[in-house]
């Protein structure tokens, strides 16, 4: 090149940067959310648990052994056995079957027909929002165990596949209108955004634009939400099969484990109600963790 | 022609206005013969004085028939009433009931009926007073007199029942207590604390034996138990309106899967069941014996050869891994227990049973209407008479409490034939045949029979334990030792 100047290099301390460490997400999560990554590998052994149940619980859940009846815990039964001799640990294992499942498809429906419900308000506004989210305010004006209760009294019980599809109902509609109003709040602002205008002023339809423009944008609350509503369901149903309005005998239920002659036993045998419940709670308390965790890793506000 | 009504058949045509209509075919038969009866009752009030009741035989076109004059006092310039009836009904046993003096009343009967004491003393039975039923002929339903030994004091739908001594009661000296007060408590831990506590001293239906323990383990010696067999069994009931059930072979293989031996231990821990019988109440004088019981398919102790045999059944009529759901009532005890125990043991020859539960409403509308497979049913007896326990058995078109809804000629005929059956072994005897057939085709099979615990605080003196809880319950020889 005319006229260049060739310069020695300049001298310095010979510094090699290395590439940035990549970490898969789930290292990151675990990194930054401990507790959450614990609850993580709790919800992971119970989802294990009940989808393998048949090959890892020792004993049937079902079957009756009147020479066992209340035994305590021991080798032969972990967690003892119940008033019909049944091994309680078995029951535990596959009542995670029962709790997961209607936890899963309760708090799927309810999150998914609310997220629905709390965009369409929000995208419409006006009149539409106003009337919607006064039916959202009724029924936020139930408490959810009531709510429940008059749902599964009304439908009453509708087995398809072992499932009862309407107490799959009666958990999932007192989510809805929780569900409903956050993502309303969360679409509210989306509905604002250039994005948005310019596929209405694109001449798309409101379903298309709903669908592929807000809906995604609200899938981190949506997240949070179905995680955290995971637990409520549980519980729910556990509260519901405990006053006999859920899962009914002999199907395996850490709620109804609870009732029926646990009420009766409890004294002398103490376990028929001590690992149903701790189920219950480590669940619970596991799906909510998790769920909170989630929100801190997702939300940027929270990234500090 | 002048329409004219004699008076007093115009009282008795108001009081059956009065009385809401009664469709006796829907009633289970033992309670429709009770209202029967009753229904009668008005037909007896008789303001004539009548000087003749003779038996007649009047020739006929196929030969003699029977009838009978009533001829009243005071002449013979009245008219007439010929009163015709087609004949062929045998539902009432009674012909005539006639009260010739204030203090006898007279029941002329159509058939034999062994029966028939034990049926005077039941307790859904009513005494009134004429002149209360002239006034009201609604009293029954309306004005209640008391229990006998006690006048009626309050009744509060839900919440309780009062009782005060009736000073002009029939047997000098009783009652002992003052009066008495009833309450109704559906939570069975609320009537436990009130025992506890002493808010109650009694419990006379019957408690779990677990609640029985819990008692004796707080109590201690301030508790009394007293235990019986019990009026009450729950069967299992198959629908034989319904595919595969209609099949003698599917009831047979379900019916013989039932360990009620096993279930009998067991189950007696933690429910108000116990006793495996027959269709009689165990231990009462016309049930099974024991020994012979055990000779019975379904009833013996081995149960691996009455599975093997069910298996057989089944494959044999082509539902090897047959598929039913449960219909049975939502209470904690028996209900649930005893399905929890069904399922188990219908499991065990490769039946796949969902368990479906309802409150009793829903529970008692599927029962009626047939919409079930194969349900938990109840037989709660008033008395131990066979009569009465065989009932539920007899065909549905004579007995619509019979759930199976089937229809056996033959059942109908053992039944008819032990209820006018006086001599005890011939009875006896037929029973067992009844009984034999009513295993052979499982309509629907006895589980187990119930077992009656009360509990009375130590002061309660001179209650009597008796095998129903619709019994002995007038507190006439009650008093405290306080």
């Amino acid at each position: 090149m005319a006229g260049a100047v060739s310069q020695p290099p300049i001298a310095g301390p010979n510094v090699t940067y290395a590439a940035p460490k990549r970490h898969s997400a789930l290292a990151m999560f675990c990194l930054a959310q401990p507790l959450g990554a614990i609850s993580g590998v709790a919800i992971a052994i119970m989802l294990f648990g009940g989808v393998f149940a048949d090959f890892v619980a020792p004993y049937d859940p079902l079957t009756i052994d009147f020479g066992a009846m209340l035994a305590p815990p021991s080798w032969e039964h972990w967690m003892g056995t119940d008033a019909f001799g049944r091994d309680i640990f078995s029951r535990v294992i596959f009542g995670a079957r029962t709790a997961l499942t209607i936890g899963f498809f309760a708090s799927l429906m309810g999150c998914v027909s609310g997220a629905m419900i709390g965009v369409a308000s929000a995208y419409f506004g006006g009149r539409i929002d106003m009337i919607v989210q006064r039916f959202i305010d009724v029924m936020l004006s139930f408490p959810i165990i009531v709510l429940a209760l008059v749902v599964v009294a009304m439908l009453g019980r509708n087995q398809i596949g072992g499932i009862d599809i309407n107490l799959v109902f009666a958990i999932a509609i007192p989510i809805l209108p929780k569900v409903a109003r956050v993502v309303r709040s969360a679409a509210l602002s989306i509905r604002e955004m250039p994005y948005v205008d310019a596929a209405r002023a694109a001449g798309f339809g409101h379903m298309r634009i709903i669908l592929r423009h807000m809906v995604p944008n609200v899938a981190a609350p949506f997240l949070i939400m179905f995680t955290a509503f995971i637990a409520q369901a549980i519980l729910l149903e556990a509260s519901l099969s405990f006053l006999g309005l859920g899962v009914t005998e002999p199907t395996p239920a850490w709620g109804l484990m609870l009732s029926g002659n646990a009420s009766d036993f409890y004294r002398e045998a103490p376990w028929m109600i001590l690992f149903p419940g701790l189920a219950i709670s480590v669940a619970v308390f596991a799906f909510n963790l998790f769920g909170d965790s989630l929100r801190d890793w997702l939300d940027p506000k929270f990234k500090v | 022609m002048n329409k004219v009504m004699d008076p007093a058949m115009a009282r008795i045509f108001a009081a059956m206005q009065l009385v809401p209509k009664i469709d006796l075919r829907a009633l289970p038969t033992a309670e429709a013969r009770q209202t029967f009866i009753a229904q009668q009752v008005p037909w007896a009030w008789c303001p004539h004085p009548l000087k003749e009741i003779r038996n007649l035989t009047i020739p006929g076109p196929a030969g003699p028939m029977r009838g009978r004059l009533y001829l009243p006092e005071g002449g013979d310039a009245r008219p007439v009433v010929v009163f015709a009836h087609g004949g062929g009904w045998t539902f009432g046993d009674i012909d005539t009931i006639e009260t010739p003096d204030p203090l006898t009343v007279v029941f002329k009967m159509k058939n034999p009926n062994p029966a028939m004491l034990e049926h005077f003393a039941s307790p859904w039975n009513w005494v009134y007073a004429a002149k209360d039923l002239a006034a009201n002929a609604n009293a029954p339903r309306t004005a209640i007199n008391g229990t006998g030994p006690f006048r009626l004091g309050e009744h509060v739908r839900g919440s309780h029942i009062t009782g005060t001594r009736n000073d002009k009661y029939f047997r000098q000296g009783r009652p002992y207590l003052d009066g008495f007060r009833g309450v109704f408590m559906t939570q069975p831990a609320a009537m436990m604390n009130a025992l506890q506590g002493g808010q109650v001293m009694a419990e006379f239906r019957g408690i779990s034996p677990a609640e029985r323990d819990r008692l004796v383990q707080v109590m201690g010696d301030r508790i009394r138990i007293e235990e019986s067999s019990w009026t009450l069994n729950l069967m299992v009931v198959f629908n034989t309106e319904k595919k595969p059930f209609d099949d003698v072979r599917v009831r047979r293989a379900l019916h013989l899967a039932i360990d009620r031996r096993a279930g009998a231990q067991g189950l007696a821990r933690t429910a108000t069941l116990r006793d495996p019988g027959g269709l009689v109440r165990p231990g009462s004088p016309f049930a099974m014996k024991d020994e012979d019981l055990l000779k019975v398919p379904g009833f013996g102790r081995d149960i691996a050869a009455a599975r093997a045999e069910a298996r057989k059944l089944l494959r044999e009529a082509g539902v090897p891994n047959l598929t039913f759901v449960l219909h049975n009532r939502n209470l904690a005890q028996p209900y649930t227990p005893a399905g929890i125990f069904l399922v188990d043991q219908w499991r065990q020859i490769g039946v796949n049973v969902e368990h479906r539960q309802s409150e009793t409403s829903p529970y008692l509308a599927g029962m009626s209407s047939g919409n079930f497979d194969v349900a938990i049913d109840f037989s709660n007896l008033f008395m131990d008479e066979p009569s009465l326990a065989l009932a539920k058995y007899l065909s549905f078109n004579k007995a619509p409490e019979n759930r199976s809804r089937a229809i056996d000629a033959e059942m109908d005929r053992l039944y008819a034939a032990q209820s006018r059956e006086r001599d005890f072994q011939k009875r006896f005897d037929l029973i067992r045949q009844f009984e034999k057939r009513a295993f052979d085709q499982a309509y629907q099979v006895p589980m187990l029979w119930w077992h009656r615990i009360v509990p009375t605080h130590k002061v309660v003196m001179g209650w009597q334990m008796s095998p129903s809880h619709n019994l002995g319950q007038d507190l006439a020889d009650v008093w405290l030792n306080t």
